[in-house]
């Protein structure tokens, strides 16, 4: 007897319904999308709730003052605590402000010294050292007129920085008056002020300048000037002023002529020596040394060998006889 | 009464207490077409120096300030009860946003709100009690137990006490009353007027407050709300009839001697109104709300039937041919509507006897009250000339609110001020066991010295 169960391979075994579709079926519609219902235009409670949490006092201060405050703390507090960091800003801080200063705007344009002689202008330019296209940012104006003002001769100076780019020196020069033989031998320029201006080099250069000597002598310039001022007929005559013991001068003339003057009244005393020589050329006697130091008592040296011929005239004056 | 059931209002109560101690509350209206949110800054000093000089609280208004204030639309609400709690929630946070925004200058943020509640089939029940007082001289435990003495109203299932206030104290049979202590007397008699509501929608809104992250300081039925505002002292004091025409249902209440004593709603409103011109003008409900504001009203004279206005039907609103009627036959429509309400606020008051109440007046407020010719129509049915209720003023209000439709929202700012003194603010009556004894003596040597 035949069975007659149908040979089915149980995997062929299909439900009459299946939920499963293969993948030949066809692809399912999308599901329709409904119109969500339009909601009332109120904030959501998230919304809310930060909203009103932001209106409490603490929580707006918190988050905008504290907070802040402290991650800024924290984070300058890293930064400047890891030296790496802080040579990295420092670098770049500096590289900053390089490229700041280097911009054409800064630059110096140019360097004009007003005022004093064309070598001092020079000098003050040597001293100064602005080449054009310096920076102006790094220029100190008051550094700068210090380092003017250090050179003897100028007197005063004004260093500006104008909008256009220049800096503009101005200098006061100071004059020199006298020349001072200083204890080592040089030869150097005195203001009036007594205030040294340079080395003069030679005698010979400066021969319209009295040379004074002595302990003392710059400071009494002024009265050097003084006394040259109330006998200026003596200048061709005369060598040098010593200041002797640092309170009188004496008056060094050519051929080994000495003019005493008192500590005071020496401008007199000049003057006085002077109206002699104009009426009895006193300064063209054989005299050695005029002593004016006693005001009531103006004494006269003579050579020896004048004072000799001097008592032989008078001598023979005496004697009533004739010069032979 | 039990007074353990009255636990939820006496926190209520000490939320108002702190909001007044911090100066700033938030009053919000639920209403059934608009939510109405106002921000008050409170002077806590001037408050109280005005509690103990004035009792009467005339010189209150200073002490009052509105420093925000917003109206938004309300969804969810129908009927002054909530449908879409979610709705109701967004357009909550919305108005107190937006009201937060505008005082946020003048205070910080709110977290004590007043709330109104229009809903819930408001039903007013008066009980009265008497009792010996113990000493012949009223104190405040006779206060306690006639309070306690009244018989419970029949709440009904589901129902729950919204209001109950001690309307009438006399003392053998002295009445007009206002504060009985130290009053000699044998007999202390309360009368006491409770209004219930359905208990499930107020849990509702309460829910939805919740919600919001707000603290409920007070729930206060909205015509009720309304009168204390819309009404003038002397109104409240020589009776009147504060009828609140909202949007979802109508509802008045009745005010005599200074405090409320019956609260009635009726379920047709400004927005049956609505209806009614879409259903039977077949137009959308949007252009039927339009055309009822602009040019809606009950009285038709002659001149109506030839305004014409745009009335376009449901579709045809931008084709250029569209549908134009006469304002007469709008009115024609409109007219029904209010003629009923009219009548069942007039059935109500008949059956309440308040038309027998000798010089009571009639004030018509809330935002259907605007509409032209309400005020005659009530005159004709109710057979006496109503005035039309604005809020009172308080400080910064809003011209854009300080309309006849803002009327509750104003009234739970002068509830927030002044609350009536409602059961829960006595104290629960105690037996005089010994430890109440020594704390009864020690509370008479601390108010006597």
């Amino acid at each position: 007897m035949r069975e007659i169960v149908p040979r089915i391979a149980p995997d062929e075994v299909r439900p009459a319904f299946n939920p499963k579709p293969g993948p030949e079926a066809r692809p399912k519609a999308p599901p329709e999308v409904r119109p969500k219902a339009r909601k009332s235009p109120g904030p959501s409670k998230l919304t809310y709730r930060l909203s009103r949490a932001w209106a409490k006092p603490i929580v707006r201060n918190a988050a905008l003052v504290y907070l802040p405050l402290v991650a800024l703390a924290i984070a300058g507090w890293r930064v400047a605590a890891d030296d790496g960091w802080r040579g990295m800003i420092e670098a770049r801080f500096v590289s900053v402000v390089e490229q700041i200063a280097a911009r054409p705007e800064f630059a110096v344009r140019g360097v004009s010294v007003f005022g004093g002689s064309d070598q001092l202008q020079a000098d003050v330019r040597r001293a100064l050292d602005i080449r054009p296209g310096m920076s102006s940012l790094k220029l100190d104006v008051e550094e700068l007129r210090h380092r003017a003002e250090a050179l003897g001769a100028v007197e005063k100076a004004t260093v500006q920085f104008d909008p256009q780019g220049t800096l503009r020196i101005t200098v006061v020069e100071r004059i020199a008056v006298v020349l001072f033989r200083r204890a080592d031998e040089v030869l150097v320029m005195l203001d009036k002020g007594g205030v040294e201006i340079g080395p003069a080099g030679r005698r010979a250069d400066h021969p319209e300048l009295p040379v004074i000597l002595g302990a003392g002598a710059p400071d009494h310039v002024g009265e050097v000037i003084a006394l040259l001022g109330g006998a200026p007929g003596i200048m061709p005559r005369l060598r040098a002023f010593v200041r002797v013991g640092e309170r009188r001068w004496n008056l060094e003339l050519d051929r080994g002529m000495t003019i005493m003057l008192p500590q005071t009244g020496a401008v007199e005393a000049l003057s006085r020596i002077m109206a002699l020589h104009y009426g009895e050329e006193l300064l063209d006697r054989d005299i050695v040394v005029i002593d004016m130091r006693l005001p009531g008592r103006p004494t006269l040296r003579m050579k020896p060998e004048a004072a000799e011929t001097y008592q032989i005239r008078r001598a023979v004056a005496a004697l009533g006889g004739e010069d032979t | 009464m039990n007074f353990a059931q009255f636990m939820p209002f006496r926190n209520m109560r000490s939320r108002l207490h702190l909001a007044i101690k911090r100066g700033r509350l938030a009053v919000l209206d639920i209403g059934s077409s608009k939510i109405t949110c106002l921000v008050l800054k409170l002077d806590p000093a001037r408050l109280a120096e005005a509690g103990r000089n004035d009792h009467l609280g005339t010189s209150l208004f200073g002490a009052i300030e509105v420093v925000g204030g917003s109206t938004v639309q309300s969804r969810g609400v129908r009927r002054g009860e909530i449908v879409d709690m979610d709705e109701v929630c967004r357009s909550i946070r919305l108005a107190l946003l937006n009201s937060e925004k505008m005082a946020a200058p003048k205070v910080g943020r709110v977290d004590q709100v007043i709330v109104s509640f229009s809903g819930g089939k408001p039903q007013s029940f008066s009980t009265t009690a008497e009792v010996e007082t113990e000493t012949g001289q009223v104190t405040e435990r006779d206060i306690s137990n006639v309070l306690g003495a009244c018989p419970p109203p029949p709440v009904g299932e589901a129902r729950q006490i919204l209001h109950a206030q001690p309307v009438e104290l006399s003392v053998d049979h002295q009445t007009g009353i206002t504060d009985p202590r130290g009053m000699t007397g044998h007999k202390l008699t309360v009368a006491m007027h409770v209004l219930t509501v359905d208990a499930r929608p107020l849990s509702n809104l309460m829910e939805c407050i919740r919600q919001c992250d707000l603290d409920l300081a007070g729930v206060v039925a909205a015509p009720y709300a309304s009168g204390l505002s819309a009404l003038v002292e002397d109104e409240q004091r020589t009776g009147a009839v504060c009828i609140d025409m909202g949007g979802g249902s109508t509802s008045f209440s009745v005010f005599l001697r200074d405090h409320l004593i019956c609260v009635e709603q009726i379920r047709y409103g400004g927005d049956h109104v609505t209806n009614d011109i879409a259903a039977g003008l077949l137009m959308r409900s949007a252009a039927a709300e339009r055309i009822k504001t602009f040019y809606g009203g009950v009285i038709s004279t002659g001149a109506d039937d030839r305004d014409l206005i745009d009335a376009p039907r449901i579709g045809e609103e931008e084709s250029p041919n569209r549908r134009q009627i006469s304002r007469g036959m709008l009115i024609g429509v409109i007219r029904p509507r209010v003629e009923e309400t009219f009548r069942l606020v007039r059935q109500r008051l008949v059956e309440l006897g308040i038309t027998e109440m000798p010089g009571c007046s009639i004030v018509l407020t809330g935002a259907a009250s605007q509409m032209p010719g309400v005020d005659e129509m009530a005159t004709r049915i109710m057979g006496r000339r109503p005035r039309i209720g604005r809020p009172i003023r308080i400080a910064g209000l809003p011209q854009s609110l300080a309309g006849p439709d803002f009327s509750t929202v104003v009234g739970l700012a002068t509830y927030a001020l002044r609350p009536h003194d409602e059961l829960w603010d006595f104290a629960a009556p105690r037996p005089l066991s010994a430890r109440g004894r020594a704390a009864e003596m020690f509370r008479w040597l601390k108010t006597s010295w």
